[in-house]
């Protein structure tokens, strides 16, 4: 009895500690769900699984159509944009490598592809990835585009992929009545940008994914093309909160 | 024996308050979020704008697009962006107002972001004010014309803003601007 009197004095002390720390945790939990992530010892998926990538509309300032993508390929310049697959789904592809030399001068790309990819029904993509760990490579497809004297119209659009969320982009809507032409060359270019992290450092490098094709129906239809192609390269999306 | 099985109960009773302890807690919580209002969206347009209770439609136009020539110049893009109504379209008529052909267009607040931030933030404009405001009120809905001066470049009654009165606050609807004929 002399020895059990101050643990029982000690666990009186303790238990009402002990409520009060659960109370205070499980009202952590459920008011403050953002600690959640650091008290389970997570941290984001972008940072856990490699083929996770920021996708956004601009890389200067994020926007609220900021997601974390999942992709079936590297899209960062740790690795070599080359081994993103020439063959996938319905669609094959070649490497058309940039003859002109002004595009390279201009852009100093760490890493520049171009492909043209061609699915069964006919209808041609073209893939640019542009790498680069500066602002210099990023020129705004639409700043090029009214240089160049092509008129041209700009919206987002959200592409659904498979196993779920949006991925957003930028889309153009482009023509030009080339000399000697009867009618408008037209171009419909899809395009984001890609963060190997949430930090989106410059340094860290960031990956402009671009599409143009002609026009295949309306600009929607086209898109819908556009987005079909996206799907074979990614396969779900979260977007952030803010 | 007997001092082992007093130490078993006295666990289970332990467990079990702890348990009752979490349940009420979630109980608790989970119905004060269940019975939550509806999320307070962010002040927008002229509501996101530090005026007077008392200002007048008017008064709340004006300083909206004073404001947005004045964020252009801060370049203070999420500030810019609550001016603007989802939907919100930006037109360049290319001079030629009559010839809707040649527009070109940017359309919903993505784009228009945008063009704020490769278009308009590179030339980094030092003055961006409206001016000579010629308003038209109709209800909820203002039609402004305006004259335009971004640094050297001034633009007589080049603009056109339409306004959308929502909540009780005014935001931008669209602007088509270069409506001056060459």
């Amino acid at each position: 009895m002399l020895t059990e009197a101050p643990q029982t004095e000690s666990k009186s002390k303790v238990r009402p500690l002990a409520v009060l720390g659960l109370f205070l945790l499980a009202m952590l939990f459920v008011y403050f769900p953002q600690f959640q992530i650091p008290l389970w010892g997570q941290s984001s998926s972008a940072q856990n699984n490699p083929l996770v990538y920021i996708a956004d509309l601009d890389f200067w300032q994020r926007t609220n159509r900021e997601s974390a993508v999942t992709a079936v390929s590297h899209f960062d310049l740790a690795h070599d944009l080359n081994a993103v697959p020439l063959a996938i789904g319905d669609w094959k592809g070649i490497d058309v490598p940039e003859t002109n030399q002004e595009v390279m001068i201009l852009l100093e790309p760490e890493q520049y592809i171009q492909r043209l990819y061609q699915n069964s029904a006919g209808q041609y993509i073209w893939l640019s990835l542009i790498g680069g760990r500066s602002s210099q490579p990023f020129h705004a497809p639409d700043i090029c585009y009214d240089a160049d004297g092509w008129q041209y119209n700009l919206g987002s659009h959200p592409m659904t992929l498979a196993n779920g969320g949006a991925l957003y982009g930028l889309w153009l809507e482009a023509k030009k009545r080339m000399p000697g032409d009867a009618a408008d060359t037209e171009h419909i270019v899809f395009y984001f940008y890609l963060f190997p992290n949430a930090e989106r450092r410059l340094s860290d490098g960031i990956v402009l994914f671009k599409l143009t094709s002609g026009r295949y129906g309306s600009v929607e239809e086209t898109l819908a093309v556009h987005a079909d192609f996206v799907n074979q390269f990614f396969t779900d999306a979260n977007t952030r909160q803010e | 024996m007997q001092w082992r099985s007093w130490a078993v109960g006295l666990m289970y009773r332990y467990f079990a308050l702890i348990g009752a302890v979490i349940g009420f807690c979630m109980v608790l919580t989970t119905s004060c979020i269940a019975s939550a209002e509806p999320p307070i969206l962010p002040p927008h347009g002229s509501c996101s704008l530090p005026l007077p209770a008392t200002a007048s439609d008017e008064e709340a136009i004006r300083a909206i697009l004073t404001a947005e020539g004045e964020l252009v110049v801060a370049q203070n893009i999420d500030a810019l962006m609550k001016l603007w109504r989802e939907g919100a379209k930006i037109t360049d008529a290319k001079n030629t107002p009559d010839d809707p052909q040649d527009d070109q267009a940017w359309l919903d607040k993505d784009a228009i972001r945008h063009r704020y931030v490769r278009t308009v933030f590179p030339g980094a404009p030092a003055q961006a004010t409206p001016k000579d405001l010629q308003l038209q009120l109709m209800d909820d809905r203002a039609i402004v014309a305006a004259t335009t001066q971004i640094g050297g470049e001034i633009s007589p009654a080049g603009d056109r803003w339409t306004l959308v009165k929502d909540q009780n606050c005014w935001a931008i609807q669209s602007l088509t601007y270069n409506l001056e004929a060459k």
